[in-house]
C-alpha cells in the first residue's frame, strides 16, 4: 500500500484540495457575475455566466494538477496503477461540478443556468484526455480556447451551434449523453496510459 | 541582439504575434457593430474604443502570467535573487514587450472604427482620455497578470489570473465607484452626452498607477531575499497602498460617469408647418427625418392638427421645451418605423397621458385612458408605415380614412388623455 500512497500522494491531492476550495469559494462569492457576448448583434446573445466559465477553467487546471507524477514509474504497476489513473481521472472531470452547482443554485430558474452543468463536464473531460494525450499545458490551452470559441460560436452562427453537443444558457435542455461518453473515454484514455503518453512527456517537460 | 530580434526578445515571437492577433480579433468583433452604422459619432466610439477590452484585456492577463511563471522563477539557472538577470530590468523588459505586441493588436483592432468615425462624424472629436482607458486597461491588466505569475510560479495556473481579470472588469454597473476605475463602464451613451473628463481623467490615473505598482512589486519580489526582506516589505506596502487609496475614493464619492454637453449646436429645416431639427452631428439625417415625417403627418390631411416642432432626441434638455416631439436617431435601426412610432404617440396624446398619470408601471396596471391611448397610437403608426400591422383592439376595425375622420372628431379628448370607452368608434 505504500507505493499506492505515494502514487496518489505525487498527484498533488493537498493542491487539488486548496483549488476545490477556492472553486467554491469563487462561486459562492461571484455567482451573479455574467458578461453578454454580442460581437453579431443581430443574433441573439450569448450570455457567459461565472459559474460556466469558472468550471471549465477548473477543470483544466485540475487536468493539470492531478497529472501523474512518477508516470515512469507508475507504468511499470500494472493493473492497481491503471485503476488508480482511472479513478484519479474520473473524479477530477467531476471535481468542477461541486463550485459549479453551488453557484448556479442561486441563479434564479428562469434562466436555466444549471443545464449548463454539461458543458462543464464535456470541456472538463476533453482537458483530462487531452492532458493524457498531449500534455496538461496544451490540454489547458487548447479546452479553454475551444470552450471561447463555442461560446462565441453560439452568438455567430446559432444554427452551427445547434450540432454541437453545448447547451447555450436559456437552452431548456443539456447534453448529458455527450459529455458522460467524453467522461468515459478520458477515464479510459487514462487508464490505458496510466495518466500520460511518452509524447505528452515529453511536450511538457520542465512545464508547470 | 540583431535589431530584429530587439521587437520580442526574450519571448518567443509565435506567443506575441498570436497574442497580438487574438487582441486585434477580439477588439475587431465587439466594435464591428460601429461599421455599418449610418452614422458615426465621436462620443460612441470614443466610449466602445475603452468598453470593449474585456476579452483582450483577459488574454493579457492569461499571456503575462505564462511569461512570469516561465522566465522569472527563483528556482531557474538564471532567477536567483542575486542573478545579475532578474528584478526590474527583465520586469520591465517583459512588459514592454509583452504591451508593445498587446498594443499593436489593440490598434489594428480599433483602427476601423477610429478612421470611419474620422472620415465620417459630423461633430465633435476624439475624446482621448477615454480612448486611453483601452489600451491601459489592457496594460493594467498583463501587470496584474504578471504580478500573480511572480507571486505563484506555477504556470499551469496562468488562466487563474485571467479568471480574476474577467471577474474584476465585470464589476462595473451604472454609476457605481468601479466605473472611474475600470475601462468597462456600462451605460448607454449617445450624441449629447459626454463622458464626464474626471472619470476619464481618474481612470487614466488609476490604471497607469496599478500599471507601475504591479511591475515595481513584481521587480521587488523577484530580488527579494531573506535579509532583504524587511526592505522588501516596506516595498510592497508602499506599491499596494497608493492604487488602493486611490480605489477608495470613487466608492467614497460617486461621480457620474456621464455628463449632458452644455452647447448642442442644432440644424434646422421646415416642412409644411413642422419644423424639424437635428443635432449637427446628425446633419445627414435632417432631409431623411424631414421626408418621413412630411409623408407621415401627409397621410393624417388637414384635419388633424400635427407636431409643430419635431426635434432630434439628442437637442433634449432637461424639462424644458413642451410641445416637442423627440425622436431617437438610431444609428442602426432603419429611421422610417422609429419616427411613425413617435409620431403616432405624440398623435396619440402620449405626453398628455404622462403628465397626468406619471410612469403608469406595468401593462396590466394601465389606467382605461391610457390603455386607450396606446392601442390607439399603434393604429396611427400602422397608418404612418407599414411596419406596424394593424392589430385588434378597439381601433383595428376602422379603416384609415375613418380614423382620421374620428381623430379629427376626438382631437381634444386624444390631447388631454381623457379617452373612455363611451368615446371609441
Amino acid at each position: 500500500m505504500t507505493a499506492l500512497r505515494l502514487v496518489v500522494l505525487a498527484r498533488r491531492p493537498g493542491r487539488c484540495l486548496l483549488a476545490f476550495a477556492v472553486s467554491l469559494l469563487g462561486a459562492f462569492l461571484f455567482w451573479r457575475v455574467a458578461v453578454h457576448v454580442e460581437p453579431f448583434s443581430a443574433n441573439p446573445r450569448r450570455t457567459l455566466p461565472y459559474p460556466e466559465l469558472a468550471g471549465v477553467v477548473t477543470g483544466a487546471v485540475f487536468a493539470g494538477l492531478l497529472a501523474p507524477g512518477f508516470w515512469e514509474w507508475e507504468r511499470l504497476g500494472g493493473a492497481r496503477s491503471r485503476v488508480v489513473a482511472g479513478v484519479v481521472a474520473a473524479l477530477g472531470c467531476l471535481a468542477p461540478l461541486p463550485a459549479f452547482l453551488l453557484g448556479v443554485a442561486q441563479v434564479p430558474e428562469r434562466y436555466h443556468a444549471l443545464t449548463l452543468w454539461s458543458n462543464v463536464l464535456l470541456f472538463t473531460a476533453l482537458a483530462f484526455l487531452l492532458a493524457a494525450l498531449v500534455g496538461p499545458a496544451v490540454g489547458a490551452a487548447v479546452t479553454i480556447g475551444s470552450f471561447l470559441l463555442v461560446v462565441l460560436l453560439t452568438n455567430a452562427a446559432p444554427a452551427a451551434v445547434g450540432w454541437l453537443p453545448v447547451t447555450a444558457p436559456e437552452d431548456p435542455t443539456s447534453h448529458p449523453v455527450a459529455a458522460l461518453a467524453l467522461l468515459g473515454v478520458a477515464v479510459a484514455a487514462h487508464a490505458a496510459t496510466f495518466g500520460s503518453t511518452g509524447f505528452a512527456r515529453r511536450l511538457s517537460r520542465g512545464a508547470g | 541582439m540583431n535589431r530584429l530580434a530587439a521587437l520580442w526578445w526574450p519571448l518567443p515571437p509565435v506567443v506575441l504575434v498570436s497574442s497580438a492577433a487574438l487582441v486585434a480579433a477580439s477588439v475587431v468583433l465587439s466594435t464591428r457593430w460601429l461599421w455599418d452604422q449610418r452614422f458615426q459619432e465621436w462620443v460612441v466610439t470614443s466610449f466602445e474604443a475603452h468598453e470593449q477590452v474585456l476579452w483582450a484585456a483577459v488574454l493579457a492577463a492569461v499571456v503575462s502570467c505564462w511569461t512570469a511563471t516561465r522566465l522569472t522563477p527563483t528556482r531557474m539557472l538564471f532567477g536567483g535573487a542575486h542573478h545579475p538577470r532578474t528584478g526590474w530590468p527583465v520586469v520591465r523588459r517583459h512588459l514592454a514587450v509583452l504591451n508593445g505586441w498587446f498594443l499593436l493588436g489593440y490598434v489594428v483592432g480599433i483602427a476601423p472604427a477610429l478612421v470611419l468615425t474620422a472620415t465620417r462624424a459630423q461633430y465633435g472629436g476624439p475624446d482621448v482620455l477615454a480612448i486611453l482607458g483601452g489600451p491601459l486597461g489592457i496594460a493594467a491588466a498583463s501587470a496584474l497578470g504578471y504580478l500573480f505569475g511572480v507571486v505563484v510560479p506555477v504556470a499551469l495556473l496562468s488562466p487563474v489570473p485571467g479568471v480574476g481579470v474577467y471577474l474584476l472588469y465585470s464589476q462595473s454597473a451604472v454609476a457605481n465607484g468601479w466605473t472611474a476605475l475600470l475601462p468597462l463602464v456600462r451605460v448607454w451613451i449617445s450624441l449629447g452626452r459626454s463622458e464626464n473628463p474626471a472619470v476619464t481623467g481618474y481612470r487614466v490615473i488609476f490604471l497607469l498607477t496599478v500599471l507601475a505598482a504591479c511591475a515595481v512589486l513584481s521587480a521587488v519580489l523577484l530580488r527579494a531575499t531573506r535579509r532583504t526582506a524587511p526592505r522588501a516589505l516596506v516595498a510592497v506596502l508602499g506599491c499596494l497602498a497608493l492604487p488602493g487609496l486611490l480605489a477608495v475614493v470613487p466608492f467614497v464619492r460617486t461621480p457620474a460617469p456621464l455628463v449632458h454637453d452644455a452647447e448642442r449646436p442644432r440644424v434646422c429645416a421646415e416642412r409644411g408647418d413642422t419644423e424639424y431639427c437635428v443635432h449637427e452631428g446628425h446633419a445627414s439625417e435632417l432631409d431623411l427625418l424631414g421626408a418621413v415625417g412630411e409623408t407621415a403627418l401627409a397621410s393624417l390631411g388637414e384635419s388633424v392638427p400635427a407636431p409643430r416642432r419635431v426635434w432630434d432626441l439628442a437637442l433634449a434638455g432637461r424639462g424644458e421645451d413642451p410641445g416637442v416631439v423627440w425622436v431617437q436617431l438610431d444609428p442602426v435601426l432603419p429611421l422610417e418605423p422609429a419616427v411613425a412610432s413617435t409620431l403616432a404617440g405624440s398623435i396619440a396624446g402620449d405626453d398628455a397621458c404622462r403628465q397626468r398619470y406619471g410612469d403608469p408601471g406595468p401593462e396590466e396596471d394601465w389606467p382605461e385612458a391610457v390603455a386607450l391611448a396606446d392601442d390607439l397610437r399603434w393604429r396611427v403608426a400602422a397608418l404612418f408605415h407599414e411596419e406596424y400591422a394593424r392589430v385588434d383592439g378597439p381601433f383595428g376595425e376602422l379603416s384609415d380614412a375613418e380614423l382620421v375622420r374620428w381623430l379629427a372628431e376626438h382631437q381634444r379628448t386624444v390631447a388631454s388623455c381623457e379617452l373612455g370607452r363611451e368615446d371609441l368608434p
